[in-house]
C-alpha cells in the first residue's frame, strides 16, 4: 500500500487535498460559529466585568440601600449607581451624540471592572466626566473640553398624570471632559447585551444626584461575587417601604401608607387593604383630586381639593346639615363651601376637574352631584393631610405662588380663597364616595392616594405601625415594586448563543460546498482508480477477489482521507479566520462589530474531521462500487467505466422529477413558513433530477455527428459520463448556491418607497427617536409650542403628520443584533396608526382588512396582541405567528405578547407592537413617547429642523428609506458571505473540471495526436476541448441555476421585478467567463506538451 | 514526381536516426519499408507524413515543400493531402464508424462529406456497421474504419503503419487486399512501414533501413 501511495503520488496529493477542503470548510463552519460565540461571550464579560446581577429601577431609592444588601449577602460586593439614557453634545462644536449611556458612579464601580477610573471631580467651575473612546469620537472631543449633557429630569410625580410636570423634563449639565476610557471593560458597560460598543459617559454620582435633585438616592445596583447568589429574596429582607416607594406617615391616632410617587398602585393598595383587613386594623381610603371649579347655581369656588373616600370607623364628620349616606351621585361640602356657595342640602353641586387626554392634552369634565350633607370644619372636614403635598401647590404660602403643572387660572383665585388657604392649607371643601371618586379620577397609574389605619382593638397605634409595616414589607416584594434583580452575567452568557446559529447558517450555506469538494474527492479518487484500471484487471487474473481490492482500495483512501483530513483542520482553522477576517473587516455590516476573535473548540474540530472523514469514505466507498461491475478483460484494457444508461438512473430522474413537481406544487399551498423548506427541497430535488437526465443523456447513443468543433466537443463529453456528471454536479452545486442567494439579494429601495404606504416604511418617510420622553402633540399648534418650535417652523410641521409611538426599552430584535434577544425593544401603537393602516403583512392570525385591528383583540389575561417584524420574528427571535414572547411588566408579572401578525421586510425589525391601551395597562411607568413616525414629503427639512430644535431630548430622526436600507445592507452582507461559499464552491466546480480536461488531455493524447496528424490545428483542438468543458459547464450552470430559482420561487414572486436579474445574470456571464478561462489555461498547458511522442507511440 | 525526397537526414541529439535519404515516387505507386525496431522506420513516416521536419534535406510532394508553409497552410496541406492508418486505429470511442470517417472533414470545412463518407465506408465493407460505435466492431472492422478515415480527403499520399500489426493473418490479409483495392482506385502514393515479408512484398517498391540508410531492395 506505501509503494501505492507513493508510486501515484499526484493523483493521490489530490484526493488528499480534495479532503483537506472538504474537512476544512466543514471544520471552519463550525469554528466560525464557534467564534461567534465564543467573542459575543468575551464581550459579554467585558461589559460587565464582575457584575453578576443588576437592578435597574424607574424609581430612585436609598443609596444606603447598598450597604444592606451587601451586609446581608455578606461576601458579595453591591455598588450603587444612577443609570440614565440622554444626550452629549460638544459645547464648542455643537456635536451631538444621542443614546448616551449616563453613569453616575464612584471608585467602587471601577472596581468591578479592576480598572483605574480616572479621577472625576465634584468641585471646581464645572465637574469631570469620563466617556469611552466611542464617544470620544462622535463628539471629536479633547482632554478640557466642555461637554453637555442633557437627560431626563427625574420627578416622583409621573408626567403624565394631572400634577406631573411634562415641561420640565430636560435637565442639561456642563462638565468638563477629564478623560477617556478604551473600548472595552469598563468603557464598554451596558446592561443590554449588544455587540456594539455603547456610548458611555461617567461622572461622579454626587454630580448626578444634585443635577437630579435625588441627594442620597440611587436607581441603580450593581452585585458582583457570587452568580447563584439570592440577590433578589436578600433585597425582601433589607428593603424598606422608603425603597419599594412607599411612604408611612403616622399621626396620633392613625398612621396614614402613601406613595412616594403621590398615586398608590392598585396592587400595592389592594395588598395594604388585604393587610388591615387581615389585622383586623381599620382603614380608610382616600382618593383626593383636584376641583377646578366648584358651582352651586351661579355661585362657584376656584380651585380646591376633592377627596373621594369612605367614612368608617376611622376618622369622623361632623355633620351639620343633611346625612353622611351620599352614595354614587351624592357630595358633602364642609361648612366653609357651603358657605361660600350659599349652598343647601339637596342643593345639585357640579364639580369641573381635568382629565389628562394623550399627549397632554387636558380635557375639562364636569361632574354633578348632590349635595347630601354639610360637615363642620373639623376632623376629615378641615384635614390638610388628606391631600399630597404636591411640590409647588402644597409647599406655597399662598394659592398665588402656586406653579402648577396645568392651566390655572390665578385671578379667579379670592382673598377669601387665600384665607382658607392661610387657616386649612389644602384641605378638601367636598367630599365624595371612594366609588365614584376611583371612577372619575382613577388613573393608570393607581387609585388611591392614601390609606389610612388605625390601630388594632386592644393595641396602641405604634405597635399596630410595626405590625403593619412588617406585614407589608413580607406581602410587597420589591420586584412588584419594580425592584428586581437581573441575573446579567447569566442572561449575557446565554444571550452569547446568539439569535443566529451561526454553525448552522454556514453549515447550511457551505453545504454545497462541501457536497462540491466531496463530489471532487470522488472525482479524484476515481481518477486514481481508473489510472489504476490495468493493475486491479491484473489483480483479479491474478486470484485477488473483487471483494478484496476493494478492500486495499478502500484502506489506501482511508489513509489518503485520514492524512488529508487532518491537513484540512489546519486549512479549517485557517479558512475559518479568513471568514472572521472577512466579518470583522469587509463583512463587518453583517455583524456590527469588529470585536469577533478566532475561537477554536477541540469538540468543533473532532466533530468536522468525523463527519467529512465519513462523507468522504462514502464517496470513496461509491466509486469502488461501481469497479465491481465492470469485467476483468475491461478493466485489463483499461475501461473503468461502464458506459450504459442503468435502468435505475431513469427511476432515480423520473423520481425525483415528480417529487420535485410534487414538492413544488405543495410548497404552493402551505404557509409561507412551511412552503420556504419545501420550495427549497424542490429545488434540490429539481436539480437532482436534472443531473439524472443529464446522466441519462451522457450514456445516451448518439444519432448524428454534431457539425463542427464544438459539436465534437460536446459530444466528446459523453466519452467519461461519470467524470462529466461530476464536472457538471460540481458547477451545479456551486451555482445553486450563487444564484439563490443573489435571488434573494435585494436593492429595490428608493425614495418612493417612503411615500408607498403599502411598503416597508408604512408610507412614513421619517422615524425618530428621543432619549427623553416627549409629552407634547407635534402635530397641535399647543404642542408645538410647547416643544419650542418658532412661528416659522410649524408651517414645516404642519405639512408632516406625527404618530406617536411608546417605547419599552429592551434588546434589539433584528438582524443588527446578533445576541439573543430576551427582552425585545416594545412599542406601544396609538389608535392612530391603526386605523390608518399601511404596511404588507406577511402573515395574519385573522385574515381581516385592517390587521392592526388585531392588536385589539381580547386574548384573556396577561397576554397582549403584538406584531411583529416576519425576519425578525422567524430568525432572530425564532418565533412564528401565534407563538408567545415573555416579558416581564412593571409589577414583575409575566405578560406574554402573542404574535397575531407579522410584518413584511419593514422598518419594524428591532421591536414588537403592542396596541397604546395595552402598553399602558401593562407598562404604566413608562412615560411619554419615545419614537415618531412622521408623514412628509419634506423629510430632509424636516430632520434638520427637529434635530435642531429638539437636541436637548436627543432626537434623532432617521429617513426609514435608509433604515430599510441599513437592515438591507446586513442581509446583503449575509448573502455577499455566503454567495462567497458558493464562489469557493466554483473554485472546487473549475478546479474539477481543470482536473478532468487535463486528465482527459493525458488519456486522449494518442487520439489527440492523430487528429493533429489528419490536419487539425492546436487552435481547433483546444476549441473542440473548450467546447466539451464549455458544455459540461453550461448545463452545470443552467441545471443549478434553474433549481435555484425554483428554490427561491416564495422570494421571486413576492418581490417580482424587485429581484437583481441584471446583476444575477451578469454574475453567471463572469461565472462562466471566469470557467472558460480557468478551462482555456488548463487547454494551453494540456496541449503544450508535444503531441508526437504519444504518436510515435503508436507509429 | 508526385513525392521528392532529396538527402533527408534527422538527428535527434547526437543520434542520426535517418541519413541522407533519397527517392521520388509517382502517384499510383506503392512501397514498403521494413527494417528492425528502432530502425527509424516511424521516423521517417513522421517527416513523410509532415509530423516532423528533417535535419537536412527536402521533401516535396506534389511539387510543394510542404515545410515552407505557414502553420495553418500546413495543417491544412495534411489534411488534404496526406493520409494515416496506424496500428492502434485511435478511433473516436464516442464517435460511430460515420462519425470517425467524417472526422477529418471537421478540421477545415469542406462542404458535406457524407456521401464521400458512406461511399468509402461501403468500399471497406462496412456499411452494416455505419452506426456502430468502434467498441462495437472488430479489430479487423476498426482498423477498416481507420482506413475509411485516411482516404477521406482522397489524400495524395497514404502513410501505414504496420496497419495490420495487430490482426491474424486472415483479417491482416483482409486489409491488405483493402488497401491496395483503394490504393489503385485512388491512385495516390502508398507508403507502408512493416515488419511482415509477406506483405512488403505485394508493394511495388521496397526499402529495407537499416542504421538510418535507406536500401532499395
Amino acid at each position: 500500500m506505501r509503494r501505492s501511495l507513493i508510486y501515484f503520488w499526484r493523483i493521490n496529493l489530490a484526493v488528499m487535498l480534495g479532503v483537506a477542503v472538504a474537512t476544512a470548510v466543514l471544520t471552519g463552519a463550525l469554528i466560525v460559529g464557534d467564534s461567534v460565540r465564543g467573542s459575543l461571550r468575551d464581550l459579554s464579560l467585558s461589559r460587565l466585568g464582575k457584575i453578576d446581577h443588576a437592578l435597574v429601577s424607574e424609581r430612585f431609592f436609598r443609596e444606603s440601600l447598598e450597604r444592606d444588601l451587601e451586609r446581608e449577602l455578606g461576601a458579595q460586593n453591591v455598588v450603587s449607581a444612577i443609570s440614565l439614557s440622554g444626550t452629549a453634545v460638544h459645547a464648542e462644536s455643537n456635536t451631538r451624540a444621542s443614546r448616551v449611556q449616563i453613569q453616575g458612579i464612584d471608585n467602587r464601580f471601577a472596581n468591578l471592572f479592576d480598572q483605574i477610573l480616572p479621577e472625576l471631580t465634584i468641585g471646581g467651575i464645572f465637574p469631570s466626566v469620563v466617556v469611552n473612546e466611542s464617544l470620544q469620537k462622535e463628539l471629536n472631543a479633547q482632554i478640557g473640553d466642555a461637554i453637555l449633557l442633557s437627560f431626563e429630569q427625574s420627578d416622583d410625580i409621573h408626567r403624565e398624570s394631572l400634577f406631573g410636570r411634562a415641561d420640565d423634563a430636560v435637565q442639561t449639565i456642563r462638565l468638563t471632559l477629564a478623560g477617556v476610557l478604551p473600548d472595552r471593560g469598563m468603557g464598554r458597560f451596558g446592561l443590554f447585551a449588544r455587540q456594539n460598543v455603547p456610548l458611555n459617559a461617567y461622572l461622579s454620582l454626587p454630580v448626578l444626584q444634585k443635577a437630579l435633585g435625588q441627594r442620597g438616592r440611587v436607581n441603580t445596583l450593581l452585585v458582583s461575587g457570587d452568580p447563584d447568589a439570592e440577590v433578589q429574596e436578600a433585597l425582601s429582607r433589607v428593603a424598606t417601604p422608603d425603597d419599594l416607594g412607599i411612604v408611612i406617615r403616622h399621626e396620633a391616632d392613625y398612621f396614614a401608607i402613601e406613595s412616594t410617587q403621590f398615586i398608590l398602585k392598585s396592587h400595592i393598595a389592594e395588598t395594604i387593604q388585604h393587610i388591615s383587613t387581615e389585622l383586623n386594623a381599620p382603614h380608610m381610603s382616600i382618593l383626593t383630586y383636584l376641583a377646578n371649579i366648584t358651582q352651586v347655581g351661579e355661585r362657584e369656588q376656584p380651585y380646591s381639593t376633592i377627596s373621594a373616600l369612605d367614612v368608617g370607623n376611622l376618622g369622623t364628620f361632623q355633620i351639620v346639615d343633611g346625612s353622611l349616606q351620599i352614595g354614587e351621585d351624592g357630595i358633602l361640602l364642609n361648612t366653609w363651601a357651603a358657605e361660600d356657595l350659599n349652598a343647601r342640602v339637596g342643593d345639585e353641586v357640579k364639580v369641573a376637574y381635568y382629565e389628562v387626554a394623550p399627549g397632554e392634552k387636558l380635557l375639562t369634565r364636569w361632574a354633578t352631584f348632590q349635595l347630601k350633607g354639610i360637615v363642620a370644619m373639623a376632623g376629615l372636614g378641615a384635614d390638610e393631610k388628606l391631600s399630597p403635598d404636591y411640590p409647588g401647590l402644597g409647599d406655597a404660602n399662598n394659592m398665588a405662588d402656586w406653579e402648577a403643572p396645568f392651566p390655572i387660572d390665578l385671578s379667579r383665585v379670592r382673598p377669601k380663597d387665600e384665607d382658607y388657604w392661610d387657616t386649612y392649607r389644602d384641605a378638601p371643601k367636598a367630599f365624595v364616595s371612594a366609588a365614584t371618586g376611583q371612577r372619575l379620577w382613577q388613573s393608570r397609574f393607581g387609585v388611591l392616594t392614601a390609606i389610612r389605619i388605625g390601630a388594632i382593638a386592644g393595641e396602641d397605634i405604634e405597635t399596630t405601625a410595626k405590625r403593619f409595616e412588617d406585614r407589608l414589607l413580607t406581602n410587597i416584594a420589591p420586584g412588584s415594586a419594580g425592584l428586581t434583580f437581573q441575573p446579567v452575567k447569566q442572561q449575557g452568557l446565554a444571550a452569547s448563543a446568539g439569535a443566529t446559529d451561526f454553525s448552522g447558517l454556514f453549515i447550511a450555506f457551505s453545504q454545497f460546498l462541501i457536497i462540491s469538494a466531496a463530489l471532487l474527492v470522488g472525482l479524484l479518487f476515481r481518477l486514481s482508480v481508473e489510472q489504476r484500471g490495468r493493475e486491479v484487471g491484473m489483480r483479479m487474473v491474478s486470484g485477488y477477489t473483487g471483494k478484496k481490492i476493494r478492500r486495499l482500495l478502500s484502506c489506501e483512501g482511508f489513509v489518503l482521507a485520514g492524512v488529508g483530513g487532518i491537513t484540512g483542520l489546519i486549512g479549517g482553522i485557517f479558512y475559518a479566520y479568513l471568514i472572521v477576517v472577512g466579518l470583522r473587516t469587509y463583512w463587518v455590516g453583517a455583524v456590527g462589530t469588529s470585536d469577533l476573535a478566532l475561537h477554536i473548540h477541540a469538540s468543533s474540530l473532532l466533530l468536522g474531521y468525523a463527519i467529512s472523514l465519513i462523507v468522504i469514505l462514502l464517496a470513496i466507498w461509491l466509486t469502488l462500487r461501481r469497479l465491481g461491475n465492470i469485467s476483468v478483460r475491461a478493466l485489463l484494457s483499461g475501461i473503468t467505466e461502464v458506459v450504459r444508461a442503468k435502468p435505475r438512473t431513469k427511476w432515480y430522474a423520473l423520481g425525483s422529477l415528480v417529487f420535485a413537481a410534487l414538492s413544488l406544487g405543495g410548497a404552493a399551498t402551505v404557509d409561507p413558513s412551511t412552503g420556504t423548506g419545501l420550495f427549497f427541497l424542490s429545488g434540490a430535488l429539481w436539480m437532482v433530477s436534472g443531473l439524472c437526465f443529464l446522466s441519462l443523456w451522457f450514456r445516451r447513443g448518439h444519432r448524428a455527428i454534431r457539425e463542427g468543433i464544438i459539436g465534437m466537443g460536446v459530444q466528446n463529453s459523453k466519452r467519461q459520463p461519470a467524470r462529466s456528471l461530476l464536472c457538471a454536479s460540481l458547477i451545479g452545486c456551486a451555482c445553486f448556491v450563487i444564484v439563490a442567494v443573489g435571488a434573494n439579494r435585494r436593492t429595490d429601495l428608493t425614495q418612493n418607497i417612503a411615500q408607498d404606504k403599502a411598503s416597508g416604511t408604512g408610507g412614513f418617510a421619517l422615524i425618530a427617536d428621543v432619549d427623553v420622553p416627549i409629552y407634547r402633540d407635534f402635530n397641535s399648534k399647543e404642542g408645538q409650542f410647547e416643544l419650542g418650535f418658532s412661528q416659522a417652523d410649524t408651517e414645516l410641521l404642519n405639512q408632516a403628520r406625527f404618530i406617536p409611538l411608546r417605547v419599552l426599552p429592551g434588546e434589539d430584535a433584528s438582524c443588527l443584533n446578533l445576541y439573543k434577544p430576551e427582552s425585545p425593544r416594545v412599542l406601544g401603537v396609538p389608535e392612530a396608526l391603526r386605523q390608518r393602516g399601511g404596511f404588507t403583512f406577511q402573515q395574519m392570525s385573522t385574515e381581516v382588512e385592517n390587521p392592526w385591528t388585531l392588536l385589539s383583540e381580547d386574548l384573556g389575561t396577561d397576554v397582549i396582541p403584538a406584531i411583529g417584524d416576519y425576519n425578525s420574528a422567524m430568525w432572530i427571535l425564532h418565533k412564528q405567528l401565534g407563538d408567545d414572547i415573555a416579558l416581564q411588566n412593571e409589577i414583575g408579572e409575566t405578560v406574554r405578547l402573542r404574535l397575531v401578525g407579522l410584518l413584511k421586510t419593514s422598518i419594524f425589525q428591532s421591536e414588537l407592537l403592542i396596541s397604546e391601551d395595552n402598553f399602558l395597562r401593562h407598562f404604566p411607568d413608562q412615560s411619554g413617547y419615545g419614537a415618531f413616525l412622521v408623514e412628509t414629503q419634506q423629510p430632509v427639512q424636516l430632520t434638520a429642523l427637529l434635530e435642531s430644535r429638539l437636541k436637548d431630548i436627543g432626537l434623532d430622526a432617521v429617513s426609514t428609506t435608509q433604515k430599510l436600507a441599513h437592515f438591507q445592507e446586513v442581509e446583503n452582507t449575509y448573502l455577499s458571505t455566503f454567495q462567497t461559499l458558493g464562489g469557493l464552491g466554483l473554485l472546487l466546480g473549475t478546479l474539477g473540471l481543470g482536473i478532468v480536461l487535463l486528465r482527459n488531455v493525458i488519456e486522449r493524447r494518442g487520439e489527440l495526436a492523430v487528429l493533429r496528424a489528419f490536419g487539425f490545428r492546436r487552435a481547433v483542438l483546444s476549441r473542440m476541448l473548450l467546447a466539451e468543458n464549455g458544455f459540461l459547464m453550461f448545463v452545470g450552470l443552467a441545471i443549478g441555476s434553474v433549481s435555484a430559482l425554483i428554490a427561491v420561487a416564495p422570494h421571486v414572486m413576492s418581490y417580482g421585478a424587485l429581484i437583481p436579474w441584471g446583476s444575477l445574470a451578469l454574475t453567471l456571464v463572469i461565472i462562466y467567463g471566469a470557467g472558460l478561462i480557468a478551462s482555456a489555461i488548463a487547454v494551453f498547458y494540456a496541449l503544450r506538451a508535444p503531441l508526437l511522442p504519444a504518436l510515435k507511440q503508436e507509429i | 514526381m508526385a513525392l521528392k525526397v532529396e538527402n533527408l537526414s534527422k538527428h535527434f541529439g547526437d543520434v542520426n536516426v535517418l541519413r541522407d535519404i533519397s527517392f521520388e515516387m509517382a502517384a499510383g505507386q506503392s512501397l514498403s519499408v521494413m527494417g528492425p525496431s528502432g530502425s527509424g522506420k516511424s521516423t521517417l513516416l513522421h517527416v513523410l507524413g509532415t509530423l516532423d521536419r528533417p535535419s537536412e534535406g527536402s521533401l516535396e510532394i506534389e511539387g510543394q515543400d510542404p515545410f515552407a508553409l505557414s502553420e495553418i497552410e500546413l495543417a491544412r496541406f495534411r489534411n488534404q493531402g496526406i493520409g494515416f492508418v496506424f496500428q492502434e486505429h485511435h478511433l473516436l470511442p464516442q464517435y460511430s464508424v460515420l462519425e470517425n470517417v467524417l472526422i477529418p472533414t471537421l478540421a477545415f470545412r469542406n462542404g458535406d462529406a457524407r456521401d464521400r463518407a458512406r461511399e468509402i465506408i461501403d468500399r471497406v465493407g462496412l456499411s452494416h456497421r455505419i452506426d456502430h460505435r468502434p467498441a462495437e466492431l472488430s479489430g479487423g472492422e476498426r482498423q477498416r474504419t481507420a482506413v475509411a478515415r485516411a482516404l477521406i480527403n482522397s489524400p495524395a499520399l497514404l502513410l501505414c503503419d504496420e496497419p495490420t500489426g495487430s490482426l491474424d493473418g486472415a483479417r491482416a490479409e483482409e486489409i491488405a487486399d483493402l488497401l491496395f483495392e483503394l490504393h489503385e482506385r485512388e491512385n495516390n502514393i502508398l507508403i507502408c512501414a512493416t515488419h511482415s515479408t509477406a506483405l512488403a512484398h505485394r508493394f511495388e517498391r521496397r526499402f529495407d533501413l537499416q542504421g538510418g540508410t535507406c536500401v532499395e531492395v
